[in-house]
């Protein structure tokens, strides 16, 4: 048969539309599909999700924290709304705590160390061998050791601890006669100090931004996490764009452009360690100005004629030495006077060697315009309702908490190297990371027979011990926290464990009620469990009848108290009489370590947003967190004028090495900043961890390595901003990780018309 | 007029003729039957879809609640324990199996109230439990098998919906469980029958336009509690409520 064009085409066309008819007459086949799949889609929700409240445990401010918590793991952290201090609001390093929960390098049992120490060599054993083994090495001690036999014969530290577990902590080392020492790198003490000197209060103070209209912080990273970052984030947004007030003023004296400073409307450059002078200039100013609470100058420098006390800080006199000019000066003061504004002071202000004088100065200007006690000034906070409660007869409490400052250490250190420290406790403190080189501590901790700590983590610290027994992260375990500043009320936070312990870790405060059954201290440790303990605690509070929270029977007001995430009750304020005692100035004049002539850059250290003091760098998160000002993540990096690299003919991401008169050095890769102040260095903290998980090992560098011995004069804390050091190229230059600049900008002055009509 | 003349037909022809031609209708009166309840209701048994399952799932030991069998006997069910109990209990007793996992609807099927389909758990979710429970069936080894050869597995649909219609589980199953303040899986027997007790699940309602009709008209009312048909009803009255819809666009779409 002949095949036509035609006859092609119909046969085509025809057969074509015979197979889409007779297809489309059966259904399509993915209708009859019933697929299980083989996994589970990762974006499918599964479950109902339960909000429980906590607290959080990042840094010491003490937030309120809800944890979402879907088929019993916990997803995700957000502000508790209803507590006090944080009101819902939540900074990135609370967020960031539920990804320690999952971290892949978490302990999981018990460690023993099999190979030298500070191999990193261990092998998991048992919780009854590791109780066994570390009672074996506590029995014989117990008693003989200090107040009364040995000093420094056994060792607790720990990180700064309040409220319950403080107790419990205390208790056990009293009983037992271990010394406790409480470790923060970045000491507060001279925070603490100041408090005292100033408002006559162990506790800081609630500063009330929100009804303030001018603020003046004297290297004060408050928005960044300097003591309660959140809290005063919230406060500031008030001060700034709150409804109903006037935009308010913030200045900011600093030695180094922090995301902080950027914030301000001014922000004056200050030579490091002169803030107290600045601020007694400011004072003088007020004085001369008569703008001041007279009353509270007089009690402050002595009777009258008043400016007579200050002659000294007479601006035109300050100029020179704070770098700052008489006019600026004088403006600021009559600004702050006028408004009643609040002085704020810490960071490297505190970590001098004359850092009480400074943050004395500093906050007395408070009480200088007389904002104390009053809306929009600071606001004393009351004591803990537990503040007469005799289970806290000494020790730790939710009124005192203590930091064991540099001199402290440098004790305990030389007490190691002697050989007399048999055994090392340590929990959720790193001393090896934070504790200056130059101090020798890691030597000491090669002397001593036994170590055991108490971390999730196998840090710096936790590297060197003998045996690991693992505690609860703060999710998964009890306990309960005042605020640090408190909220101007009475509150206490109250944790509870949001998920079952995901490894086999204990509670710190159940290991050590377990220790001192075994080691027959029931007679000052009578818990059984540190839950046990807290109800206790909730038994007492319910006991006031007053408060937020109610309940028919105690344990309809224990599951209360836990809904709502703490106890706190607005009426329980400060006494309203202020007592203003005479000012203490001491000495004015800060000393650095190493010649202006050898070492001629301040290095001003500064805690990193998100790994702050270097407590957060295990978690990726926290890493990858880019700095607010810089960009820069993962990496240590160096700040130093653009002018002062122009000079000296350095490039981004040069490798510096930095040196101080100690000898140590660290090297840290070069970011120019035209906004740095000349003559400074500004490096973050938190990174060059030799140990720490895979996230933080190995990566940057520790400035605290460099830093000198040089403790504040009066309270003996580390001076951690009193360090020069000098500069040297290496031949081995990075490409800094950092966001900024890495998309290539659009010259638009130059390349891009515009036209018009 | 002229006369036809008609051929003769033998008798047992006409017969055998008549008796073919009622086969033919009686057969065409079936098939048409068949057809019409097909196309109106279910299809006659033998007909319907072979529900049997590449991997025999019984939906009543998952659902239903646990009771423990004595003596061959499923004990009374006001005698009802907590599975834990029952799984405690059953060796101490020596007693029988213990029938019943519990297992809400919405544990496996669990976009049901949130999305259009109820979806079909993941062979994983699957060995939440049987990577310790029963172990050793032959059944759940298949289930094992297919996570370890990563295999999905294509269960037979036994429910399925006209062509060129919609359907969305989650407004059906809220507003059943929100009027009649009941749990999202207590509505699915609505259509679904009481899949707890049944072996293998079965297509108990027709699903056709008729039968969704039906029940969008005024039959949803028949399966609300009196409190909630009274509510139900006033309020649809008043207009403060949209009853169900009816018009084309609500389903095809």
């Amino acid at each position: 048969m002949a095949l036509s064009r035609r006859k092609f085409l119909k046969l085509v066309g025809g057969s074509g539309a015979g197979a889409a008819i007779l297809a489309a007459c059966r259904p399509a086949v993915k209708e009859f599909l019933a697929q299980s799949p083989v996994r589970m889609p990762e974006d499918l929700v599964t479950g109902v999700d339960n909000w429980y409240a906590s607290v959080c445990h990042e840094c010491g401010a003490g937030c309120g924290v809800i944890a979402r918590v879907v088929e019993g793991r916990a997803k995700k952290i957000e502000g508790n709304p209803k507590h006090p201090l944080n009101a819902g609001k939540l900074c990135v390093r609370g967020q960031g705590s539920v990804q320690a929960v999952y971290h892949p390098d978490r302990i999981r049992r018990p460690l023993k160390a099999v190979g030298a120490r500070g191999s990193g060599e261990f092998r998991e054993i048992s919780w009854d061998e590791a109780l066994d083994t570390l009672l074996g090495q506590l029995r014989e001690l117990k008693g003989v050791a200090a107040p009364d036999g040995d000093r420094n014969k056994v060792v607790l530290v720990t990180e700064p601890i309040s409220g319950h577990l403080g107790m419990v902590v205390s208790r056990f080392a009293n009983a037992f006669g271990a010394v406790q020492a409480s470790y923060e790198p970045m000491d507060v003490t001279v925070l603490n100090a100041a408090m005292e000197k100033v408002f006559g209060a162990n506790l800081v103070p609630d500063f009330d931004l929100t009804n303030s209209r001018y603020l003046l912080s004297f290297s004060a990273d408050f928005l960044m996490g300097w003591i309660s970052q959140v809290r005063h984030s919230r406060g500031y947004g008030e001060l700034r764009q709150g409804e109903g007030s006037a935009r308010g003023t913030f200045v900011h004296v600093d030695t180094r452009f922090s995301a902080t400073a950027a914030n301000a409307d001014d922000w004056i450059i200050v030579k490091p360690g002169m803030e107290g002078k600045l601020a007694l200039s400011i004072a003088y100013v007020i004085i001369r100005a008569d703008l001041a609470d007279g009353q509270a100058a007089e009690a402050l420098f002595g009777p009258a004629p008043l400016v007579s006390a200050l002659e000294g800080f007479r601006p035109e006199l300050v100029a020179e030495a704070t770098g700052v000019s008489p006019q600026k000066i004088e403006e600021i003061a009559l600004e702050f006077a006028k408004q009643r504004g609040i002085a704020i002071g810490g960071g490297t202000a505190g970590a001098q060697t004359n850092g009480l004088f400074n943050l004395t100065a500093i906050f007395a200007l408070n009480q200088l315009v007389g904002n104390v006690g009053k809306p929009g000034g600071v606001i004393l906070n009351p004591a803990s309702p537990f503040a007469s409660d005799p289970t806290f007869k000494d020790g730790a409490s939710f009124d005192r908490y203590s930091v064991t400052p540099l001199e402290g250490w440098r004790d305990i250190t030389q007490s190691m190297q002697a050989g007399e420290v048999s055994v090392l406790l340590v929990r959720n403190a790193n001393p090896l990371h934070g504790l200056p080189s130059a101090l020798g501590f890691r030597e000491g901790l090669g002397l001593v027979p036994f170590i055991a700590s108490f971390s999730s983590f196998l840090d710096d610290t936790t590297a060197m011990a003998d045996l690991v027994l693992p505690t609860h992260l703060p999710l998964e375990d009890w306990g309960d926290k005042s605020p640090n500043p408190g909220p101007g009320f009475q509150a206490i936070g109250f944790q509870q464990p949001v998920v079952r312990p995901f490894h086999e870790t204990r509670g710190f405060g159940d290991l050590l009620l377990t220790l001192s059954q075994e080691l027959e201290m029931e007679q000052e440790l009578p818990w059984t469990s540190f839950r046990e303990v807290l109800r206790e605690g909730a038994q007492k509070l319910r006991q006031l009848n007053r408060g937020n929270v109610s309940g028919i029977s105690f344990e309809a007001y224990w599951n209360n108290l836990l809904q709502l995430g703490g106890w706190w009750d607005e009426g329980a304020r400060a006494d309203g009489d202020i007592s203003v005692q005479r000012l203490d100035l001491g000495d004015a004049e800060p000393t650095f370590l190493g010649s202006e002539d050898e070492f001629p850059f301040h290095l001003v250290p500064f805690a990193s947003v998100s790994l702050t003091d270097g407590r957060g760098a295990h978690l990726p998160w926290m890493q990858a967190t880019p700095d607010p000002i810089t960009t820069a993540a993962w990496e240590t990096w160096v700040e130093l004028n653009s002018m002062d690299a122009k000079e000296l003919d350095l490039r981004e991401g040069d490798m510096l090495r930095l040196q101080s008169e100690t000898g140590w050095s660290i090297e840290a890769a070069l970011y120019p900043n035209p906004a740095m102040p000349r003559g400074v260095l500004a490096i973050p903290l938190g990174q060059g961890h030799k140990a720490y998980g895979r996230y933080a090992e190995g990566r940057g560098a520790n400035p605290f390595n460099v830093l000198g011995l040089l403790s504040d004069k009066e309270t003996g804390a580390l001076a951690w901003g009193a360090t020069r050091v000098k500069m040297t190229k290496t031949d081995r230059r990075i490409r800094l990780p950092k966001y900024e600049g890495v998309v290539i900008p659009i010259d638009f002055d130059n390349n891009v018309k515009i036209t018009r009509g | 007029m002229p006369k036809i003349e008609l051929p003769k037909i033998p008798l047992a022809v006409m017969i055998a003729g008549a008796l073919v031609t009622l086969v033919l209708v009686l057969a065409s009166v079936v098939v048409g039957v068949g057809v019409i309840k097909a196309w109106w209701g279910l299809p006659f048994g033998p007909l319907r879809v072979d529900a049997t399952q590449p991997i025999q799932f019984p939906h009543d030991a998952h659902t239903s609640d646990p009771r423990v069998v004595v003596d061959g006997d499923v004990t009374d069910p006001a005698s009802q324990i907590s599975l834990d109990d029952a799984l405690v209990i059953q060796p101490a007793a020596g007693v029988g199996d213990v029938v019943g996992a519990g297992i809400d609807c919405l544990f496996c099927h669990r976009t049901v109230n949130t999305d259009e389909a109820a979806s079909f758990p993941a062979v994983q979710q699957c060995l939440f439990c049987h990577q310790v429970v029963k172990k050793d069936s032959p059944e759940v080894a298949k289930l094992i098998t297919a996570a370890e050869t990563d295999q999905p597995i294509n269960w037979v649909r036994v429910h399925r919906l006209p062509d060129h219609v919609q359907f969305v589980h989650e407004a059906h199953i809220l507003f059943f469980s929100e009027q009649n303040n009941i749990a999202p899986s207590q509505a699915c027997s609505i259509c679904h029958g009481e899949v707890q007790t049944m072996k293998v699940a079965e297509q108990v309602r027709s699903l056709k336009m008729g039968d969704c009709v039906d029940c969008h008209r005024s039959g949803y009312l028949s399966y609300l509690t009196d409190e909630a048909r009274d509510r139900v009803e006033t309020e649809v009255e008043e207009g403060r409520l949209k009853g169900p819809p009816t018009d084309c666009a609500a389903c095809h779409y």
